[in-house]
């Protein structure tokens, strides 16, 4: 029986991580530089840009919907990102926001399009039905206005306020 | 932690549609950023109605913390030739349809009150019979 062949992944701070080939090929990058790479029994590719901690999430993504393709999700979401996706993809989600950022840019970058659209489909879900005081605590949004500013504004645009 | 992420994420995430609070968008950066995507992308039709007349408003007022109204009204001005033109022809019948049906007249109104003198604006709400 032939052994399936491997790809070693090193992420940004250097921690390796061993996949098989056939899983890591969901990613755009990993594809297009094992095309143009020699044929070496374990090749190492360097993830510069991507953290071992969202590599890791990102290789559990690719292990997991290898045999069980993602469905698509539907554009613009309707409802809750919850009610259209696979049970797994609710738990694979179940991390803190940092990280949930961090797998955004790690799939924009491998180019893996279906965690891209979960991930980024889940920020939105996450905006929806929220105050702006929930959201700048959500999103590290700090106010930039000076309390001075923010008092003149509103001052200015109370016709905009009264009902 | 949002207003990190490059345009082309948010790009993607506004494909998913979103809600924003007015408040949120006038916070001047963020609601900058998301405002020049809506404009690159033409994703309007992926923000709620409600808040594409608080995302007017919401750039406006950051805008004036730092700008003149005239620059506003340059934005503003785009946006309603957008709406007579290339815009108007695919997407902007079915939005001046919407705003007849949805949109809180009264609030529409006050908007409008701001902008009474702005011939774009007349221009645009006639388009919708909303004048």
């Amino acid at each position: 029986m032939s052994e399936t062949k491997q790809v070693e992944l090193t992420s940004k701070d250097k921690v390796s991580f061993k996949v098989d080939r056939d899983v890591i090929l969901m990613s755009g990058l990993v594809k297009d530089m094992l095309e143009e790479g020699d044929e070496d029994e374990t090749p190492i590719i360097p993830i510069p840009n991507v953290d071992s901690k969202p590599l890791q999430k990102v290789i559990e993504y690719c292990q997991y919907h290898h045999k069980e393709p993602a469905q698509e999700i539907e554009k613009p979401l309707k409802g809750k990102i919850e009610d259209v996706i696979c049970d797994w993809d609710k738990k694979f989600l179940e991390i803190d926001q940092s990280l949930l950022i961090e797998l955004i840019m790690a799939a924009n970058y491998l180019n893996i399009k279906d965690l891209l659209d979960l991930t980024c489909a889940k920020v939105a879900s996450m905006i929806k039905g929220k105050s702006p005081e929930q959201i700048r605590e959500m999103f590290g949004i700090e106010n930039d206005f000076t309390p001075e500013e923010e008092a003149k504004i509103r001052e200015e645009n109370k016709w905009c306020e009264e009902a | 932690m949002l207003d990190s992420l490059p345009n082309e994420i948010i790009e993607q995430i506004f494909e998913f549609g979103i809600e924003i609070p007015q408040e949120i968008l006038s916070h001047s950066r963020v609601c900058k950023q998301f405002y020049e995507i809506l404009e690159n992308t033409k994703m309007w039709e992926n923000v709620k109605l409600e808040n594409v007349s608080r995302l007017r408003v919401g750039f406006r007022w950051s805008q004036l913390i730092s700008n003149p109204i005239d620059r506003v009204l340059d934005t503003m001005n785009g946006f309603f030739d957008r709406l007579k033109g290339g815009y108007a022809d695919s997407k902007g019948v079915s939005l001046l349809s919407e705003i007849r049906e949805n949109v809180n007249m009264k609030e529409y109104c006050k908007w409008m009150k701001y902008y009474r003198r702005d011939k774009y604006l007349k221009k645009f709400l006639s388009l919708g019979h909303l004048l």
